[in-house]
């Protein structure tokens, strides 16, 4: 318990299982989705259709909207979290003082 | 036998019978708690649509019990929950808790099936009182306060529904909660509307009401919180889908609640205090659905708090069983687990794979009709919103929880995997949350309204699978540059800082002032009266000038000198 130092993600202090030993192929793994998701997007509707159907928006329009939306929002609540730490973070016993 | 339980509130059988269950003695009043649910389920299963229970009240007729496609959707979802929740908690040898339990739900389900306000009013209390019971099983002195302040909230939420329900008797002359479909049943033009819906917001958690909900959840018991995240807030979502369906204010108090509570999930590190955030942001959704009211928007709503209610379940089954093994749900403390609760860990993986939205899993087949609904209501702020709040739902629920529990940084911990009974309502958990997502037809004939929607087009699904992935690549190249925040000992503040905190530090001085003042005014009107007596006393004590003994020769004299003067006086 004493020696979990929560700011080491990646390197583990036991015996490694599989999965931490294969965290590239892993991370690997989720790139080639990730751009597998983009190929079929390309596909489907550059190959199949014009547009995508039925769009309410423009920016549905846009090609890969959905993957960027993804990965900026992901990005941009982390680091608004970040900063909202700053401000309201307290010790634990904040409220037993 | 059927025809005459009818008349009762579905539900009925487990308020009452939950009362007994003590006498089972603790080793079987879980068993009976686990038969109570399901015999009431099968009595449920076999009731017919209709109004049942009239009674005379108030020199109108009530119908207690309105079972039509709503009701019975959430009544269902209550049962089933009930059945989960009871089998998880089988281990649990605690009479009061298994009694409370089934109570509580019973009284959801009983609420959910109300046909007046009154019987609504009636299980809508039952609820507040019974749950309080699973926090406050916990034992300690934090969860006693957390239940207290959890308490308090909940039943003025009850007096606020009482209040506008009599108001609204008084103005409409009907008790009568009825309606579905329509919008505005009961509508905020009114101030018994108002009032309605402030006691339906409180339960529902809308921003700045939201705190009794990340206060208590996390301080109940392990499975104290399985049953508590099941039927409150959903009760809510159901009242507010047949009271205001269409309220356009929900949409905007929908998009505010699928969104602040990411930041603060990001940053919490109690696990179940981050379930408890993401709890609110899945709320968010359906009340959303609710205010755009069209029928799409309301099937959505009800099969995503059908789906909810079975993935959150499991999220906090599977941390409720980290919690009974190790002791703890805090992120700095866990991690690793994957190697010695291996069950566990698929069946949490299930659980967030289903918040977050994949394709195969309830989620996908539920959040995309209200999503749907947004963009075909033309609301591209709302629909953008609600895009965004899914990729945070990824964080928070999809990666977070069962990152930081399960893999992560090995904490070093090995315990044992979760008792058989937690297991088997995991699994079950779990196959619904598969079962819905492939066979989501089923799902889609209980809705409210006729449903066309097909979840399943290769648009949709590319596009979904896009946003995950992409959020899931955005955690994996911030956790690579270490930028992602790193899990700390601390807690945050929310709004239950106003009256946990500031209220006590205004009011303690002002007390504080309040009682000084008082003492001044009192010491110097004492001060004062003590004057006065010796005062008087020197006046008219025994030695004074007007008390002292006067010998008679003395008032002889006197006598007869105030007698001459009046003589004197008289001739004058």
């Amino acid at each position: 318990m004493t020696n979990a130092t929560p700011k080491e993600h990646s390197e583990p202090n036991q015996r490694p299982g599989w999965l931490e030993s294969n965290v590239r192929l892993i991370c690997w793994a989720l790139v080639v989705m990730c751009i597998g998701s983009l190929i079929a997007e390309v596909i489907w509707h550059g190959v199949f259709f014009d547009k995508k159907h039925p769009a309410h928006f423009p920016l549905e329009n846009v090609y890969f909207y959905s993957a960027a939306l993804g990965f900026i929002a992901f990005v941009v609540v982390v680091f608004l979290g970040k900063t909202l730490r700053l401000i309201i973070q307290r010790p634990e016993d904040y409220y037993d003082q | 036998m059927i025809n005459s339980l009818q008349n009762l509130p579905p539900g009925i059988l487990m308020v009452v019978g939950a009362v007994f269950l003590p006498i089972l003695g603790k080793r079987f009043s879980a068993w009976g708690a686990l038969l109570l649910s399901i015999v009431s389920l099968l009595i449920f299963a076999t009731t017919n649509f209709g109004t049942y229970g009239s009674i005379e009240l108030f020199g109108t007729t009530i119908d207690m019990v309105r079972i039509d496609k709503l009701s019975y959707l959430f009544g269902l979802i209550f049962h089933l929950a009930a059945i989960l929740s009871a089998i998880y908690a089988l281990h649990v040898k605690d009479s009061l808790q298994q009694l409370t339990g089934i109570m509580y739900a019973g009284a959801a389900i009983g609420a959910a099936c109300a046909g007046d306000m009154i019987t609504l009013f009636v299980f809508w209390e039952l609820t507040a009182v019974a749950s309080v019971f699973l926090i406050w099983a916990t034992g300690s002195e934090q969860a006693f306060r957390a239940g207290m302040r959890y308490l308090i909230i909940q039943v003025t939420s009850g007096v606020l529904l009482l209040s506008g329900a009599i108001m609204r008797f008084a103005e409409t002359g009907s008790l009568a909660f009825g309606g579905m479909g329509q919008t505005g049943v009961i509508g905020i033009e009114s101030t018994a509307g108002i009032l309605i819906f402030l006691a339906f917001g409180i339960k529902c958690a809308f921003p700045l009401l939201h705190n009794w909900l990340q206060d208590s959840y996390p301080k109940a018991t392990a499975t104290g919180t399985v049953f508590l995240s099941a039927f409150t807030t959903k009760l809510a979502i159901y009242s507010l889908a047949r009271g205001f369906a269409g309220t356009e204010i929900l949409i905007w108090i929908g998009c505010i609640m699928t969104l602040f509570p990411i930041f603060f999930a990001v940053i919490e590190n109690d696990l179940r205090k981050v379930l408890a955030y993401s709890l609110n942001n899945q709320l968010g959704f359906m009340v959303v659905g609710i205010g755009i009211g069209t029928e799409l928007a309301l099937n959505g709503t009800a099969a995503h708090a059908f789906c909810h209610i079975i993935y959150k379940s499991l999220l906090f089954m599977s941390m409720g069983a980290v919690l009974h093994r190790v002791g703890t749900t805090k992120a700095t403390e866990l991690g690793g687990l994957y190697k010695s609760m291996p069950f566990t860990t698929i069946f949490c993986c299930i659980g967030a794979g289903s918040i977050a939205g994949f394709p195969l899993l309830s989620g996908f087949i539920s959040k995309s009709m209200i999503i749907s609904a947004a963009a075909e209501a033309h609301l591209f702020p709302v629909w953008i919103v609600l895009l965004i709040a899914s990729a945070g739902v990824m964080e928070h629920s999809g990666i977070k929880i069962p990152f930081f529990a399960f893999f992560s940084h090995d904490s070093g911990k090995r315990v044992k995997e979760a008792p058989w009974n937690m297991l088997v309502a995991m699994a079950l958990a779990s196959a619904l949350c598969i079962g819905l997502g492939i066979g989501f037809p089923w799902l889609y004939a209980m809705l409210p309204f006729e449903c066309h929607y097909e979840p399943y087009t290769i648009a949709h699904v590319v596009t979904v699978m896009q946003l995950l992935l992409f959020a899931a690549l955005a955690f994996v190249v911030l956790m690579k540059t270490g930028l992602y925040p790193p899990e700390e000992r601390a807690i945050n503040l929310d709004t239950d800082w106003i009256y946990r905190k500031f209220l006590p530090s205004i009011l303690g001085p002002l007390g504080r002032s309040i009682r000084f003042a008082d003492q001044e005014i009192r010491a110097a009107a004492l001060r004062q009266g003590l004057k006065l007596e010796s005062k008087l006393r020197s006046s008219f004590g025994e030695t004074g000038v007007v008390g002292r003994t006067w010998t008679t020769g003395v008032m002889a004299v006197w006598a007869s000198l105030l007698l001459g003067l009046c003589l004197l006086l008289y001739y004058l």
